[in-house]
């Protein structure tokens, strides 16, 4: 009988802290488990007693990546339970914020976190040594990403212009005139990034998955939409708790997400794609077909590719959002607080971010509820390392500990945010 | 706070970057002494980093001298200022501990020192942190520190150009 044992004590290259274990006895893997050891924030407790219109300033603090998608969550879930709607001037800039946070995500991960594991180096340090022209590019559209965030939420970390009912102030339209010819440049170096992207060597593994995202409207999600899935459920937010739930495991602080019916689900760029690439922006759809990938995906290696082509969408539609901006009147809606429950769910880079609050009649929120997208992901992540493990369990311990920290890195994890870096242990079981 | 000069225009002069989030209890001391200095005319542009390390690459390139403040990981006497020249020893000597920062800023140095995006001249003054919680203000040594930082960073000023206020 023969067990083996592989230890990665702190998984590089992923946002936060985690460890896994991994045994392999007698060419079968027995036990395939992602551990979140970052402490718990506790960020659900320490909304409760706050006014309602401080859950965007609060929430946004849960993440320095993604505060945008932790804000977009927050204010909609409010206006939910306030009853209010936003004018469509409004909601485009929403859009617009959005479009700045994926663009910069991703090609933060593209290139710093996920690029260097196809190419075979160790860090994005070394890969842009021999990469520089990539890397030049890649940080040069990461700055316009965060300057759409500068300029509609007053800051690139933790933007402060968001509140519940729309902004505190509003662009003039002269404002996004430099950014214009950024965003053109930006297009056309996004769709080589997508065409890079899809020539690197990319690894195989087809599993079948349950993909959720939001959709069922005329766009590609970013704030608005129905929850639908790959296996045809299609509900409003407020039925996300009919259908799924998170649980605790032990060996991690961090809450796994499951469907009622016991199964994992897939949330992130994979599931948006397959749920709406009819929705691309007309760039986004040509480079789609260009690469291969215009019926779809699920090819979680591939999901580097799938980011590129968010990327570009991402550039295409803050273009459009730019081009046809006209000041709105006003720059929010008055909310009036309610004796009333909010629930909304919004499209973060890594994936759908459901929120949820009770609040009193005197706007104080009474009970929070996050539920983040790598938490969602937790679940699919252990089987997709267990797939990955069985496939490649030939390999020598490093060559494993890699092909499985590149699986991980798939999901592009934040870590941070699910715990309300990867310890790999492989026990094969030698004696 | 000043915002970047225009590339051409930046060339030869200098800037002083606070890194960290003002959130974060000690992590704002930064920000706080370029607050301080905020309130003179110095002879350097005053730039906000509030986490993401990467865009320290953007900065860098576009001046000829670069001035960073960071706070550092809790050691045994917060509240200490000290002044370095960037290296790859230095981060070797400062104490290990993973950043607050989206990438940490040897991370950034290394990025930029790999890109050919450093600075010809580098510093940083660092601050020993207390404590970090969310929310909280300046522990009081990493207060007490934050004049005695802006003090330095203005001695260096002054040697780089020549003057330490622009003209009026």
């Amino acid at each position: 009988m023969t067990t083996r044992t592989i230890k990665v004590d702190y998984l590089a290259r992923v946002e936060g802290e985690s460890s896994l274990s991994l045994k392999i006895h007698n060419g079968v893997v027995e036990h395939a488990r992602l551990s979140i050891f970052e402490p718990p924030r506790f960020f659900e407790a320490l909304l409760q007693g706050r006014r309602f219109e401080e859950a965007p300033d609060i929430t946004a603090r849960i993440c320095g990546i993604c505060p945008v998608a932790y804000q977009m969550s927050a204010v909609h879930a409010m206006e939910h339970a306030a009853g209010v709607t936003l004018p469509a001037a409004l909601r485009d800039l929403r859009r617009l914020l959005y479009c700045g946070e994926w663009i910069e995500s991703h090609v933060l991960h593209i290139h710093m976190l996920h690029a260097p594991d196809f190419l075979g180096f160790d860090d994005a340090i070394e890969m842009a040594q021999h990469h520089r022209r990539e890397f030049d590019r890649g940080l040069r559209l990461k700055k316009i990403g965060n300057e759409i965030i500068r300029l509609l939420g007053g800051r690139e970390i933790h933007p402060i212009n968001v509140k519940v009912g729309g902004f505190y102030r509003v662009p003039n339209k002269e404002e996004f005139e430099e950014l214009k010819a950024d965003l053109q440049w930006a297009i056309e170096a996004a769709y080589d990034v997508v065409k890079w992207a899809a020539a690197l060597p990319i690894p195989t593994l087809q599993r079948s998955y349950e993909f959720v995202a939001l959709g069922g409207t005329h766009q590609y999600p970013l704030n608005e939409g129905h929850i639908v899935s790959s296996k045809g459920l299609d509900i409003p937010a407020t039925e996300f708790e009919h259908h799924f739930e998170e649980y605790q495991v032990p060996d991690s602080t961090a809450l796994y997400a499951r469907t009622k019916a016991g199964s994992s689900y897939f949330v992130g760029p994979l599931a948006r794609f397959n749920l709406n690439k009819d929705k691309l922006t007309p760039l986004a759809r040509q480079a789609t077909r260009e690469v291969g990938l215009e019926n779809g995906c699920s090819n979680p290696f591939q999901s580097i590719v799938v980011r590129s082509i968010e990327v570009l969408f991402a550039f295409e539609e803050a273009l459009h959002l730019v081009e046809k901006y006209t000041k709105p009147d006003r720059p929010s809606v008055d909310v009036l607080p309610k004796n009333a429950t909010g629930m909304a769910a919004t499209e973060a880079p890594r994936g759908l971010l459901y929120h949820k609050y009770e609040v009193d009649g005197d706007g104080l929120i009474k009970t929070a509820q996050i539920v983040p997208p790598t938490s969602q992901n937790q679940t699919v992540i252990e089987e997709d390392l267990r797939a990955v493990a069985t496939e490649y369990m030939d390999l020598p311990d490093r060559d494993l500990q890699w092909r499985c920290e590149k699986s991980v890195r798939n999901f592009d994890p934040c870590i941070s945010c699910s715990a309300h870096f990867l310890t790999l242990n492989v026990d094969r079981g030698e004696s | 706070m000043t915002t970047p000069a225009t590339k051409g225009a930046a060339e030869n002069r200098t800037c002083v970057i606070a890194l960290g989030n003002p959130d974060r209890g000690d992590d704002g001391a930064a920000q706080a002494v370029i607050d301080r200095l905020a309130q003179h005319s110095l002879a350097a542009d005053l730039i906000s980093c509030q986490g993401d390390s990467m865009t320290l690459l953007n900065f860098w390139q576009d001046y000829a001298r670069v001035i960073v403040i960071d706070v550092l990981a809790p050691g045994s006497t917060p509240g200490t200022v000290r002044h370095h020249t960037v290296s790859d020893r230095l981060f070797d000597d400062l104490p290990q501990a993973p950043s607050s920062h989206l990438a940490s800023l040897p991370e950034a140095w290394r990025l930029a020192k790999a890109l050919d995006r450093l600075p010809e001249c580098l510093l940083l003054i660092t601050i020993e942190g207390a404590s970090f919680s969310i929310g909280t203000p300046l522990s009081p040594s990493v207060a007490q520190a934050v004049p005695k930082a802006a003090d330095e960073v203005t001695r260096l000023v002054s040697q780089f150009t020549g003057k330490e206020k622009v003209d009026a």
